[in-house]
């Protein structure tokens, strides 16, 4: 028996550890980053606000930082809002100690049943090995994974969604399962859930229709301002509809996207960055329904139609996520308009279709 | 004179933290985090949740809506206990632990609804795969669970 580990019901005891073992964790980073002497400084603009990460090597680097690469910005001494360790353990020589919990106490989402409060929050994704803790209060968190070499792909196109959550919820932002594209002045969101037609829609407005992009499965909005920031730079399609639809996106497939059985991930930092666009106003959400016929077209929806496409599909796949999330989605509802996109087959006739709807009226 | 029913006298409560709700005009969205189920709630089923939340019992809420028609008075209560126990079997509300104590917020707004329409509640599971767990093959000596071995 783990003589650390608390008792059943043991609310008091459960935090003490878990801010224990956050501790010993944080050790084991700053063991990892004497390995390397020293550790890399990542600093990205996030929503307006100054994130940084520090990574012990370069191996978890180059997996995690090419779909931030759009916000990243100089040091410059400014006091970094929210810090991240991250760092993997086969690279670094070091050991994590044991979890404070056994295996019957993980959960849906990355929870850790008992484990976790408002203050330190935590997620362990059994699947991925993908370990996310944050001293919400200090403004620190901590990310591990065993071997860098098994970041998932998915995790390169779109990583650190635990944390960036956690951090930017309280600050009035939240993130989103959406897709956005538009102009300086205006554009629009795209959300439902996965395979529903939200990249295909946003590529084809960036790729066919003369539109910017900030994201084709994730993105951050701000309600209070009506605005969306992009989070990742990352495109990812099935092979079928790249090669058939974007073929000029198949050069540009990166290494992680090229493995067997995953969806090909581009980067259009590195290829196309005049396309993207970190921060717009959002004029309309969208909610594309393939149609199997060539026309697109736009059909009134109502708010509880727009919650419904868009807060499950963001709050149940976030670890730890609920009431204030949904207030913020609530609240982008509330100040929005709303439509069905009746996606159509002929792609080049969906951005004049959106184009017509952001003209000044 | 409405006939008194079992659990008519009983308040009500969200059933915890992992439900969370919202209003959107004259629906509301609630979801159930354990269960991985999110619900739209059409119909007088807004505003009944609405009251329920504000602590009206069945009688009163039925006296809410039948203020347009006493005459129906039976066929709206009928109405509210069905809704009412369909919210307890999901999981989205519970008694209130002090039923007895708590009042019912008084001149509570009248809603725009107050005309009785059947409630509505329209269930979604499609979410429940994003709960399920990944399967946990092996912990290391240290206790971390291993990832699966590929082929």
């Amino acid at each position: 028996m783990n003589p650390r580990r608390p008792q059943d019901n043991d609310g008091g005891g459960r935090k003490a550890v878990l801010a224990d073992f956050f501790e010993q964790a944080r050790d084991v980073y700053l063991q990892a980053e004497r390995a390397f002497g020293g550790g890399l400084c990542r600093r990205f603009r996030v929503g307006g606000r100054l994130l940084a990460l520090y990574f012990a090597g370069p191996a978890l680097a180059s997996r995690l930082t090419p779909a931030l690469e759009h916000l990243a910005v100089p040091a410059d001494g400014a006091m970094p809002e929210f810090t991240i360790f991250l760092w993997d353990s086969v690279s670094t020589g070091t050991r994590m100690p044991p979890p404070p919990w056994s295996a019957r106490d993980y959960a849906g989402r990355g929870e850790v049943r008992g484990f976790g409060d408002d203050r330190f929050r935590l997620a362990f994704h059994p699947g991925s090995g993908i370990l996310n803790m944050a001293d919400t209060r200090a403004g620190i968190a901590l990310y591990w994974i065993r071997d860098a070499g098994q970041v998932p792909y998915y995790e390169s196109g779109a990583p650190l969604l635990p944390l960036l959550n956690w951090w930017l919820n309280g600050l009035g932002l939240q993130v989103v399962h959406a897709a956005a594209v538009g102009h300086p002045s205006g554009g629009i969101l795209f959300i439902g859930k996965g395979g529903s037609g939200k990249s295909t829609a946003a590529l084809s407005c960036c790729f066919r229709g003369g539109f910017l992009y900030a994201g084709d499965d994730y993105c951050l909005i701000e309600p209070g301002a009506l605005r969306v920031h992009s989070l990742f730079n990352s495109a990812k399609l099935d092979w079928e509809r790249l090669r058939m639809s974007f073929p000029q996106l198949e050069a540009a497939v990166s290494d992680s996207g090229r493995l067997d059985g995953e969806k090909p991930l581009v980067f259009l930092q590195q290829h196309w960055p005049q396309l993207i666009n970190p921060v717009f106003p959002i004029r309309a959400v969208l909610i594309p329904r393939l149609t199997g016929r060539p026309p697109t077209t736009l059909t009134p929806a109502k708010p509880i139609d727009i919650a419904k496409a868009l807060a499950p599909s963001t709050i149940f796949q976030l670890a730890a996520a609920g009431g204030d999330e949904l207030r913020l989605i609530a609240e982008l509802v509330r100040g929005s308009s709303g439509f069905f996109l009746e996606l159509g087959t002929d792609l080049d006739a969906i951005g004049p279709v959106l184009s017509r709807l952001l003209e000044p009226e | 004179m409405l006939s008194m029913k079992k659990g008519d006298y009983v308040r009500y409560r969200i059933a915890g933290s992992k439900i969370i709700h919202e209003a959107f005009e004259d629906e509301v969205i609630a979801g159930n985090l354990e269960r991985g189920h999110y619900y739209s709630i059409e119909g007088s089923g807004a505003e009944i949740w609405r009251l329920l939340l504000a602590g009206l019992t069945v009688p009163e809420m039925a006296e809410h809506f039948s203020n347009h028609d006493p005459s129906n008075r039976e066929t709206i209560a009928s109405g509210i206990r069905e809704f009412v126990d369909r919210l307890l079997e999901e999981g989205l509300i519970a008694p209130s632990e002090n039923s007895e104590d708590e009042l019912p917020a008084k001149n509570l707004p009248l809603a725009r609804r107050t005309v009785f329409a059947p409630p509505v509640l329209q269930k979604y599971t499609d979410m429940e795969e994003l709960l399920l767990l990944d399967p946990i093959h092996e912990v290391d000596e240290t206790g971390w669970p291993n990832l699966k071995k590929q082929d």
